[in-house]
């Protein structure tokens, strides 16, 4: 297994980290949202390598040690990984809380719904007291 | 391991990977960038955009960086 994170020479006063990343195991979306949240304590930049893996390069904004900052990177990285991941098998119950919520902030929504719910019982009522009265 | 960032003489060119960086970002960050980003050139089969900062600072090209992956996400 290849090292994941390396520290590299810029210039002579300048070093970065890179860590290269699967795209395979990580969404574009993850890595996207991994360096916006580092973006005040680091400059971030994107490539590809030949294998089509995502290098991020992490330049200190802070003095913040090098390694350390490639390592909560990582952790951030998975931290919006689950977060996506979860967000993508609730999307279902999102959908239904915020079809509730919509119902409550609107009242009209819920009164029609109500209505149509009543017209509907009183249809299968009265269908129920004709199939009686044909007996 | 290099950089996507490269100093030609006095000034710094960003390697934006096309498949990382859309058009349509690198566009509206050359719109809010006009005195820094410049001049855009690439490559036919280049996967990259090569764009010329104006600045003498590693720091201001890298904030442009910061700009671009800002309004990726």
């Amino acid at each position: 297994m290849k090292n994941q994170i390396i520290i590299s020479d810029f210039d002579d006063e300048t070093k970065f980290a890179s860590i290269t990343v699967n795209h395979e195991v990580y969404s574009l979306q993850s890595i996207y949202a991994a360096g916006y949240a580092f973006l005040d304590k680091a400059y971030i930049l994107l490539d590809q390598d030949r294998g089509k893996r995502i290098r991020v390069c992490i330049f200190s904004k802070t003095g913040l040690e090098l390694k350390n900052l490639a390592l909560d990177f990582c952790n951030e990285l998975i931290n919006y990984a689950h977060y996506f991941s979860r967000v993508e098998s609730n999307s279902a119950a999102i959908k239904t809380i915020m079809q509730r919520v919509l119902f409550s902030v609107n009242p009209k929504f819920a009164e029609e719904a109500e209505e149509q719910e009543i017209q509907d019982l009183l249809k299968e009522l009265e269908k129920e007291g004709s199939g009686k009265a044909k007996k | 391991m290099l950089a996507p960032i490269k100093k030609v003489k006095n000034n710094y060119v960003l390697l934006l990977n096309r498949k990382l960086y859309s058009r349509e970002i690198i566009e509206k960050t050359l719109k809010d960038y006009p005195k820094y980003f410049t001049k855009v050139k690439s490559a036919k089969k280049s996967d990259y955009l090569m764009c010329k900062v104006i600045s003498h600072s590693l720091y201001d090209t890298l904030e442009i960086g910061n700009y671009l992956l800002s309004l990726s996400r």
